[in-house]
């Protein structure tokens, strides 16, 4: 089986998150970066199918060299080689753009499945790999808790997780796209062979003219969705959370005297 | 532009799901400051459709569009997005809201990708300045909000997130319902829906819970759940836990508070060592008071307590528990 997986670089949840002078991103300096958690499941999810089922595991991402690192760690988790888009036409990419580009590169390549994580962590989307898979012109899936593929690698079947504790079981046909689930299994730690060889796999590059992308179709004169202002959220009227200060013995205190007499819930 | 803000409506069962009724009420209020019309869109299959498109039609609307079709008996991205694509060519509507929830999540880029139009997931709230309508999301966890603006034709397609509009503060209203057919070949059906289950069968109903006391990755390591059961069973009060703690294996899935698990709303809901991501809030927010304890200032979560503790839970929470022992 061909598995395509692509993944995804973002700021560590415990980065220092400050607003650019113009309003319009963050800064650079204060973050972490590292590949999204829900792209090492998907990761996970691609090498067990192909020890099942053989075959290869290409990871695909897009970004300069910044991005090298969640490359290089894909490929240290198993996958078998890599292919980073990387031109600066593509910055500031919506993703509806950032799925015409991955669809412009997947589309000159041989695959039974493309996975990709459900949402990225920092910005909780969820919609660029249903754009893909439509752009593609294939079945997808998304928030997938279990992917079984036949024999015959021609149908795969899948449980997606819905609200409330329920499992859609379902099944549709290969080529398709799948958006894999935190916790569909457990993710493996690299082993020290694959650390090594990973620096030694390829990782090839592509830009906008070897993809045939327009690039007025891409970055951020193609994008559709347009950041005007970021900002810290001034608290809504009528829920303020009450901080309460002092030292940890005070401050519990003085939150179960508010609990108790103010709240009236203990 | 024809001022049409379109909700399609989510349903199980013959009952409409509460994201939709939260939906109606954003279509309303984005219609009402536009100069536009707010209608809703069902689709489905059978008596369970038609009951859906019934009750929709208590709120007040210009219309409720029914595709009723036998394809449409199971949600499948492939029959949606052909009944979308088919209504929206003629109804050509402005805006077309979903949820930020598991089908919005499968459908919501299809759609847009679909139809070639700007598409933007998970809005907490909106207004309109000098004409244009500007979209608020949380981004970078939460810890950030961004004012959006959608370019190029309609429909844009938006979901909302869960519980950001009050399902009921929809206008009731008495709305025609008109049936539109639907052209849509077997060929075309790419996913067989086979069935659904129950994730897992738990003991524990945390609904029915008066306390909560929920754990997440702030507490490190498994063994230190133990401080989250001891306050717990200082204050009588059951315990639940974010995903990635039960992902982790740290607590099992029928502790799971969240939109993928279980969905709370207990007199109060103390979150210790939780950043606030949205699918967590998603099932705790309508909690009557709740009380976050977390040392980082920024974590979403405190957008939504009543009290507050910015400190290392290691040292609070069993100050917490002497404290409620000291009362007793």
């Amino acid at each position: 089986m061909n598995i395509i997986v692509c993944v995804k670089q973002v700021p560590d949840k415990n980065s220092r998150f400050t607003v650019r002078g113009d309003g319009k991103d963050i800064e650079e300096k204060g973050l972490t970066l590292v590949l999204n958690e829900f792209d090492a499941y998907a990761i996970e999810t691609a090498l067990r199918l192909k020890e099942k089922h053989g075959g290869e595991v290409v990871v695909v991402s897009l970004g300069g060299e910044k991005i090298r690192e969640v490359i290089v760690r894909s490929l240290a988790f198993g996958a078998d080689r890599a292919i980073q888009l990387n031109d600066a036409a593509f910055e500031g990419s919506d993703s509806m753009a950032t799925a015409r580009i991955l669809a412009a590169a997947i589309g000159k390549e041989k695959f039974d499945l493309i996975l990709t994580g459900v949402m990225s962590d920092d910005m909780g989307y969820a919609q660029t790999g249903s754009m893909l898979a439509e752009l593609l012109n294939i079945a997808h899936a998304t928030i997938v808790m279990e992917a079984l593929v036949d024999e015959g690698a021609r149908r795969v079947r899948v449980k997606r997780e819905l609200e409330s504790g329920i499992l859609e079981d379902c099944e549709i046909p290969l080529p398709a796209l799948l958006t894999i689930q935190a916790g569909i299994t457990e993710v493996r730690y690299p082993t020290l062979p694959n650390i090594m060889k990973a620096r030694k796999k390829e990782i090839r590059q592509l830009n906008a003219a070897a993809l045939g992308i327009d690039v007025s179709t891409v970055g951020a004169k193609g994008r559709l969705v347009e950041f005007r202002r970021l900002y810290h959220e001034e608290q809504a009227a009528g829920k303020k959370a009450e901080i309460l200060k002092g030292s940890p013995a005070e401050a519990a205190k003085q939150l179960v005297e508010r609990l108790a007499k103010v709240a009236k819930v203990i | 532009m024809s001022g049409k803000v379109m909700v399609l409506v989510e349903h199980r069962d013959g009952a409409t799901a509460r994201i939709s009724g939260e939906n109606l009420t954003l279509a309303q209020k984005l219609a009402a400051a536009t100069g536009g019309t707010a209608s809703a869109l069902v689709l489905g299959a059978g008596d369970a459709a038609r009951a859906v498109a019934t009750s929709v039609a208590g709120k007040k609307l210009a219309e409720v569009l029914l595709v009723e079709n036998p394809h449409l008996k199971d949600y499948t991205p492939e029959g949606y997005a052909k009944a979308i694509e088919q209504v929206v060519a003629q109804e050509r509507p402005d805006y077309l809201i979903l949820g930020h929830d598991s089908l919005g999540y499968d459908l919501a880029g299809k759609v847009a990708a679909r139809l070639g139009r700007a598409c933007m997931t998970d809005i907490s709230e909106f207004r309109v300045e000098s004409g244009q309508s500007v979209f608020v999301k949380p981004v970078y966890y939460g810890k950030l909000q961004a004012d959006v603006q959608l370019r190029g034709d309609g429909p844009h397609v938006i979901s909302a997130r869960p519980g950001a509009f009050a399902a009921d503060e929809a206008e009731a209203g008495q709305t025609p319902v008109r049936e539109v057919a639907l052209t849509l070949a077997d060929s075309e059906m790419r996913t067989k829906v086979h069935g659904f289950l129950s994730q897992v069968k738990g003991a524990v109903d945390l609904s029915a819970a008066e306390i909560i006391v929920s754990g997440g990755r702030g507490l490190q390591k498994p063994e230190n759940f133990q401080l989250i059961r001891d306050l717990a069973a200082a204050l009588g009060a059951e315990v639940g836990a974010s995903r990635p703690v039960v992902d982790a294996g740290w607590m099992p899935r029928d502790r799971q508070v969240g939109s993928s698990g279980q969905t709370v709303s207990p007199k109060l809901y103390i979150a210790v060592g939780i950043s606030g991501a949205m699918q967590h809030l998603v099932g705790m927010k309508n909690s009557k008071v709740i009380v976050a304890i977390n040392k980082d200032p920024n974590a979403p979560i405190f957008d939504i307590a009543d009290y507050g503790i910015v400190d290392d839970l290691f040292k609070v929470v069993p100050a917490l528990i002497e404290a409620v022992k000291a009362r007793a």
